[in-house]
């Protein structure tokens, strides 16, 4: 039973951790602030995959998301947003609609959380990284192959599109170099 | 825009390609042969496996594959698939040699090899003697293979014995001190109302089986944990069969594995005593840095206490919460990765098998904390100074990354200690010196460990020429100490991290592990030897810093993107050409001592010329100082 409570109390913690970040990354009115917060969240789904024995998963996750996407999101958000602060991340619409499509979604997820049956899969503490690897280089060889290809052409896309506009910009007297 | 669509075109044939690969299947031909039994069923190493059956084409190889669940105590089965190769000695036996490497597969690498009972199929296979045309395959079903590895390892050995007695004392189990010759756990007498009682258990039984582990000792007779009733075999006196027992085991719990679930803990554990051994690193390498500074300027040190007795500050425009924040996350990050600074054997505080993984995703918490300690500061230079060092730190992460992917490829684990098990004591032993690829690798992850830590010649927030200056100018009192302490361990972190990942680690020349880990003077030898060279490399940070002009920002990303990572690409290539080509162990340490030999050579020279313009090139007295201090 021992481990049961603490596996609960953790997991208590990570979803307070989780949710509650992602509350402040929704609510903050400076959007630097809701980025940092977002670092709490991926944090905090980190050490529920750590929870359930996905190791390699936890620090991946942390790695790419924390250490590469979250930056980029701070440096959009730094480089866009105005120095004295009175910027708001959000600004709905219309209050009313939002707050009928807010209260669908609610009923919604809650409806299926409440129909689905959670299975409890037996968490192996295995280490799950050679697993993995063998996995992604053995049966997945394709699929894993194809999602490299997928953000390879993503990349070079990204270069035209860049690319482009820096051509645009230094047929202008006074634009970019190169 | 006709580039992109060439490359496109290209994507397209690459994607055809791997579909056409993975479209081949291998045909499998009618049962020719029969497997009937394999003996012995309890292996060694060295032992010789013999599988018994008919109609074998006599002298020919056979490729025999394990396919089932490994059994281990205490750990939930694994399934497994290990190839083996056997050769048909007489049409109605195959051998098979149980070697070391097959002995590994079964019971995990050398470092925590146990007791494994192997419970599945056999599958025997003969290549056709046409090529082309379909092997001959024959399965043998059920088969139980008890593999034990010779020399597990003592701590091992008592940890788990200790767990076993803690799981007999669950159950209500009295184990007799004297154990029966023929293995397994004779029961001394039950405590009444136990589980073992509950289970049908009587004094005087002999636990033979538990979760299908072979009990030989008390390491075994822990329950796997994977479902709430443990299946457990026993003999009743004197009577040759064998009963099977439904054993309550709901709620026991092997100590948790320092690998997931127990680093959580751990690391709030380890922060503690990081702390104890991190504020002396920091305190004494600023004092270090200091006179290794005053030597090379030929001046005298200054004082470096002052910065500890400052008073905390805080300007009024800052944005609060994240001015607080940030300290702790570059704090957090930097100290984080002592959790798996490997100093030794068995002082590291979890060998995670992420490890270096692991290393990676906190240090990314160092980023996000110097640039919002940037924007916190709230004026536009120290955002500026937070937003360049910060796309400094992600730049020079990619062919770090990549540098240490190819270490990891050429060792096939993120386990340090594993790492450090690849290498040996020698230094011709060590990944420097095993390929001259390794070696260039060395210093391009050296390189981009100097810029990830923001240390010189990438120094931005120490620039003094530059407008934008240190991200977190308005930080005092204690929190400037974080940050100063992040930094400081931070030099560490990149010595010691190099130090395993290419230095050997804490081995010591011309011991083997084994011998070094049976005496607990030649493991407290093993960590000086490990911090010895973390501080060689500590120091070879600190002459860089004053010995080298600082590179301007845009010099600094050019060389990241122009010239490193091209390079760690290369590298990357090679060092995978080389696990494909493996050279043979003469080969290895002819390369290794050759590779030595020359970077001996070459730092003689370099030796030479520096003391000769020390001496030569000026008349100035305090120019004679050595600078090497």
């Amino acid at each position: 039973m021992a481990r049961l409570d603490l596996g609960g109390v953790v997991f208590a913690l990570l979803a307070l951790l989780t949710l509650g970040s992602a509350a402040v990354v929704a609510l903050a009115r400076d959007v630097v602030h809701s980025v940092v917060a977002l670092l709490g969240t991926l944090v905090g789904v980190a050490g529920l995959y750590l929870l359930l024995a996905a190791d390699f998963l936890a620090a991946v996750e942390v790695m790419v998301y924390a250490g590469g996407t979250l930056v980029l999101f701070l440096f959009a958000a730094m480089l866009t947003a105005r120095t004295d602060r009175a910027a708001s991340s959000s600004v709905p619409p219309s209050r009313r609609l939002a707050r009928y499509a807010t209260l669908l979604l609610v009923a919604g997820f809650s409806a299926v959380a409440i129909d689905t049956v959670w299975p409890t899969p037996e968490v192996s503490s295995v280490p799950s990284t050679a697993k993995l690897g063998h996995a992604l280089l053995g049966a997945y060889l394709l699929p894993f192959e194809l999602a490299s290809m997928v953000l390879f052409a993503t990349m070079i896309g990204a270069f035209t599109v860049v690319r482009r506009a820096m051509d645009a910009r230094s047929d202008t007297p006074g634009g970019a170099r190169e | 825009m006709r580039p992109a669509v060439r490359v496109l075109r290209l994507v397209v044939l690459a994607l055809a390609v791997l579909t056409a690969l993975a479209g081949c299947q291998r045909d499998v031909g009618p049962q020719l042969i029969d497997v009937l039994d394999i003996a012995p069923r309890e292996v060694e190493r060295g032992d010789r496996v013999e599988l018994l059956g008919a109609q074998f084409p006599q002298g020919k190889k056979a490729h025999l594959t394990f396919r089932g669940a490994l059994n281990r105590a205490g750990e939930k089965p694994a399934t497994a698939e290990i190839a083996a190769e056997g050769m048909a000695s007489t049409s109605t036996q195959i051998e098979l040699d149980f070697t070391e490497g097959l002995e590994g597969l079964f019971c995990g690498a050398a470092e925590r090899s146990i007791h494994t009972t192997f419970t599945g199929d056999v599958e025997v296979a003969f290549p056709a003697a046409m090529t082309g045309a379909p092997p001959v395959v024959a399965t043998l079903h059920g088969v139980t293979l008890d593999v034990r590895p010779p020399t597990p390892r003592r701590a091992l050995l008592d940890e788990r014995a200790k767990e076993g007695n803690n799981a007999l004392a669950f159950f209500g189990i009295h184990a007799s001190k004297t154990p029966p010759a023929s293995g397994g756990i004779l029961v001394d007498a039950i405590d009444p109302g136990s589980r073992a009682e509950k289970a049908g258990v009587q004094a005087g039984d002999l636990l033979v089986e538990i979760d299908r582990v072979r009990i030989d000792s008390l390491a075994d007779v822990i329950p796997s944990g994977a479902a709430p009733v443990a299946k457990l075999t026993l003999r009743r006196g004197s009577s040759p069969t064998e009963t099977k027992h439904d054993l309550d085991v709901a709620g026991f719990r092997a100590t948790p594995p320092a690998d997931l679930y127990g680093a959580a803990l751990l690391l709030l554990l380890a922060a503690a005593v990081i702390l104890l051994f991190m504020a002396p690193t920091a305190g004494a390498l600023t004092w270090v840095e200091r006179r290794i500074a005053a030597r090379m300027q030929s001046r005298s040190p200054a004082g470096g206490l002052k910065s500890f007795t400052r008073e905390e500050a805080i300007p009024a425009t800052i944005d609060k919460p994240l001015y607080r924040l940030a300290p702790y996350l570059v704090f957090g990050g930097v100290s984080a990765t002592f959790v798996v600074m490997p100093f030794g054997q068995y002082l590291i505080a979890a060998d995670l098998d992420v490890g270096i993984l692991y290393v990676l995703a906190v240090s990314s918490l160092v980023t996000i904390g110097l640039v919002s300690g940037g924007w916190a500061a709230n004026d536009r230079y120290s955002l500026l100074g937070g937003i360049r060092s910060a796309a400094q730190i992600v730049s020079y992460e990619v062919p770090g990354a990549i540098a240490v992917a190819c270490i990891v490829m050429m060792t096939g684990s993120l386990r340090l200690q594993e790492i450090i098990h690849a290498q040996g004591g020698w230094p011709w032993e060590w990944y420097l010196f095993k390929n001259p690829v390794t070696f260039a690798l060395f210093f391009l992850y050296f390189t981009t460990a100097l810029a990830g830590g923001n240390r010189a010649p990438f120094d931005l927030p120490e620039a003094e020429a530059e407008p934008a200056a240190a991200p977190t100018p308005p930080a005092t009192g204690g929190r400037a100490l974080l940050f100063f302490l992040a930094e400081w361990a931070n030099v560490f972190v990149m010595g010691g991290l190099a130090a395993a990942l290419f230095l050997g680690g804490w081995q010591v020349p011309g011991l083997s592990a084994g011998a070094q880990e049976a005496h607990v003077g030649l493991q407290a030898l093993g960590a000086l030897v490990f911090l010895l060279k973390a501080w060689a490399l500590v120091f070879a940070v600190l002459w860089v810093r004053w010995a080298l002009p600082r590179l301007r920002v845009d010099q600094r990303m050019m060389l990241c993107w122009k010239w490193l990572v091209p390079l760690a690409f290369a590298a990357f290539a090679l060092c995978a050409g080389w696990v494909a080509w493996s050279p043979g162990r003469t080969a290895q340490l002819v390369i290794g001592v050759g590779m030595f030999a020359i970077a001996c050579v070459g730092s003689a020279r370099f030796a030479q010329r520096v003391l000769f313009y020390v001496r030569g090139g000026h008349t100035n007295a305090d120019m004679r100082l050595n600078p090497f201090l």
